[in-house]
């Protein structure tokens, strides 16, 4: 019969193990491999002008939130480096400026999903209600944190109540 | 234990209390409302099961408290005041650790008034209050509700037994021991139950519960205070919100009133046994 002892150790390290597992399933972000040496121009605004006209689907407590010009981020130009992801100019964008943004996780495919910016929340304003972006005026069929930006690439963050289809969004394109 | 006060009330009494005021400590989350839940379930546990509940608190519901109160900003961002970041780059919250806060305390308040309603509504009135409506349902509710003191009894049992034995279990074979003793107990409750003919029709369970005035006062009490505090809630005098940011109703005179309703909701036991612990020692002063 094992010892006292020697169940707590194989307890405590069960309990180790679940801790490091807990923080590279949900608390580690995703690797970027950008180059910081070599910088580009790209165009970046994040907006949630459509919920301007159907403010009253908000929730009640986050309507105050909505900027009169549904602004969050004016377009402007700022910097990004070579290889970054969408995700990755999102994430540096907001905390530069002081913007709330929370994001879900899913390391194993390095994957990140925007869930919330400017404390606006995906289903804030019914079921189908989140973020999008665009890059160019496409929406691009892959998550944020896949997409490697081009120089000059004007990109969008906007927040849909419909799945995208009233940002224009071509549901074929996924 | 010894005997409080409020356990002699009528059954419906106790049912009564801890349903709505389980029910308002899971749905009013206004902090104040919160403290006063929490102080009162705190105060009647102490009042009711002395020194075992502060070391089951300690123990127990203090390292609960914490974690709960820990977790929640880690998974929840909600909120305007950004205080830290985590190392994936999510914030953390001053409104998330609020509410996580908030949400631990109310998380013990309830359990600490189950623990309540474990020593007030004992089998016999669980048997009592629901054996006519549903025979079966409170027959497995009052077995279901001894489980956890009796297995915990039997451990104490066998752990005892093994030391006497002079050996050192762990408190995993410990364990195996009173699920194999589980087993066997649960079939030779069934047996027994069965020669007592439980199960059968017109069997009758013996019971000297009488509703007296006492009773019908205390329930109109408690529904006096639980109109105002409704009145207050569909009023808005309760309002508090912890997201995007914190804002709530403190001193409206409204708000002032339900809180005070409340208190006495949740105090009245409590009331009871301090009242009759006086009354004990005037008595046997006198004597």
């Amino acid at each position: 019969m094992k010892s006292h002892k020697t169940q707590t150790i194989i307890f405590l390290a069960l309990l180790a193990g679940t801790a490091v597992l807990f923080w590279f399933a949900f608390l580690r972000s995703p690797a970027q491999n950008f180059d910081e040496s070599k910088k580009n121009a790209v165009t970046f605004e994040i907006n949630v002008k459509n919920l301007l006209q159907n403010i009253q689907e908000l929730d009640r407590d986050k309507q105050e939130l909505v900027p009169a010009d549904g602004l969050i981020f004016p377009a402007v130009t700022v910097l990004a480096y070579e290889n970054e992801s969408v995700f990755g100019i999102l994430q540096r964008v907001t905390r530069e400026n002081r913007i709330h943004m929370a994001a879900r996780f899913t390391p194993l495919i390095g994957d990140a999903y925007v869930e919330a910016i400017h404390n606006i929340f995906e289903g804030d304003a019914g079921a189908l209600s989140g973020w999008m972006f665009s890059v160019n005026g496409e929406f691009p069929s892959v998550s944020a944190s896949a997409h490697i930006v081009q120089p000059n690439d004007i990109i969008v963050w906007a927040y849909t109540l419909d799945l995208g289809r009233d940002l224009g969004a071509n549901g074929e394109d996924w | 234990m010894h005997r409080d006060a409020f356990s002699t009330y009528h059954p419906l009494v106790n049912l009564a209390f801890f349903v709505s005021v389980i029910g308002f400590a899971m749905f009013l989350l206004h902090p104040v409302a919160l403290g006063i839940s929490f102080v009162c379930a705190a105060g009647y546990v102490l009042c009711i099961k002395g020194k075992k509940a502060l070391r089951f608190g300690l123990i127990f519901m203090l390292p609960m408290l914490l974690f709960t109160a820990a977790m929640n900003p880690l998974f929840n961002h909600q909120g305007v005041t950004i205080v830290a970041f985590l190392p994936n780059g999510n914030p953390v919250t001053r409104e998330a650790i609020i509410y996580g806060i908030a949400a631990a305390i109310m998380l013990i308040t309830v359990i600490t008034w189950f623990a309540c309603v474990n020593a007030i509504l004992t089998g016999d009135k669980m048997v009592y209050l629901f054996g006519r409506v549903a025979p079966a349902l409170s027959l497995i509710l009052s077995m279901s509700l001894r489980f956890v003191p009796r297995f915990i009894a039997q451990a104490k049992i066998i752990s005892n037994a093994q030391k006497a034995l002079g050996r050192k279990t762990s408190p995993f074979k410990i364990l195996s021991m009173l699920v194999s003793w589980a087993l066997e107990n649960a079939i030779e409750t069934a047996d027994s139950m069965k020669a007592r003919g439980y199960g059968l029709p017109n069997r009758t369970a013996f019971s000297i519960f009488t509703f007296t005035q006492r009773d019908a006062l205390a329930l109109l009490f408690f529904a006096l205070n639980i109109a105002v505090i409704l009145a207050g809630v569909a009023a808005g005098a309760y309002r508090f919100r912890y997201f995007p940011d914190i804002q709530g109703e403190w001193t409206g005179a409204g708000t002032l009133a339900v809180f005070t309703a409340y208190f006495l909701l949740c105090a009245f036991p409590l009331f009871l046994h301090v009242k009759e612990a006086l009354y004990w020692k005037r008595t046997a002063s006198v004597i």
